[in-house]
């Protein structure tokens, strides 16, 4: 089975229909699905990115709600990893990309839970050049490398 | 805001709440994260109960 990992502006762009990007991401979960591929994301870092989104105003209650119900609806496993080899992962990611906390717990879950493809329409933060470095990690580490882009692209 | 800059912020705001921290806090904060969001499915399933009730 292959894996799809969405990340979190893929997730926002589903459960908002006035996104500039709904219409291509619903277009391609409805590929993944076609193909018999699986969608998934990491609960840990799903569930921070709601929390924070929340505390901290850019997401409103009804956001994270509805992101939510298409997780459900679209059948996108939210799966669990053990969080401390999640944030240790991420603590050997933070020492190779200068990238965000945030970002790597995408990184890190989507490793960990044996993810074949990344997806992200974040092309800065999520871009060919950062998959060179984090599985740079991941190949010394013995864990699954992945490959990362944008639906388009993907 | 797209989906894109709502993202990168709210990743932006999870490294600064996390960075510096040791793992064992990082872990806690994951799991108060788990019970924030396990709250709001609550209070999503009490709401929509009691409007369907009414």
């Amino acid at each position: 089975m292959v894996l799809v990992y969405l990340e979190l502006s893929t997730l926002i762009a589903l459960a908002n229909s006035f996104d500039i990007f709904h219409d291509e991401t619903k277009e391609f979960l409805d590929e993944i699905k076609r193909l018999g591929f699986e969608p998934i994301s990491c609960k840990q870092a799903v569930e921070m990115d709601l929390a924070i989104g929340l505390a901290k105003s850019p997401l409103r209650v009804a956001d994270a709600l509805r992101m939510m119900e298409v997780i459900d609806t679209r059948r996108i496993k939210l799966l669990n990893t053990q969080s401390r080899t999640l944030l240790m992962l991420v603590k050997e990611y933070l020492k190779e990309a200068r990238l965000n906390i945030g970002d790597l717990l995408h990184y890190a879950g989507a490793t960990l839970l044996n993810a074949d493809y990344l997806a992200s329409w974040n092309t800065d933060d999520f871009n060919p050049g950062f998959e060179k470095l984090i599985n740079r990690v991941n190949i010394r580490k013995n864990l699954k490398t992945i490959k990362v882009g944008h639906q388009i692209s993907s | 805001m797209s989906s894109v800059d709502v993202a990168k912020q709210i990743h932006k705001e999870v490294d600064r709440l996390l960075k510096g921290l040791t793992i064992e806090d990082q872990d806690m904060v994951l799991k108060e994260a788990h019970s924030i969001v396990e709250s709001l499915k609550r209070i999503e399933q009490i709401t929509s109960k009691v409007k369907a009730q009414a």
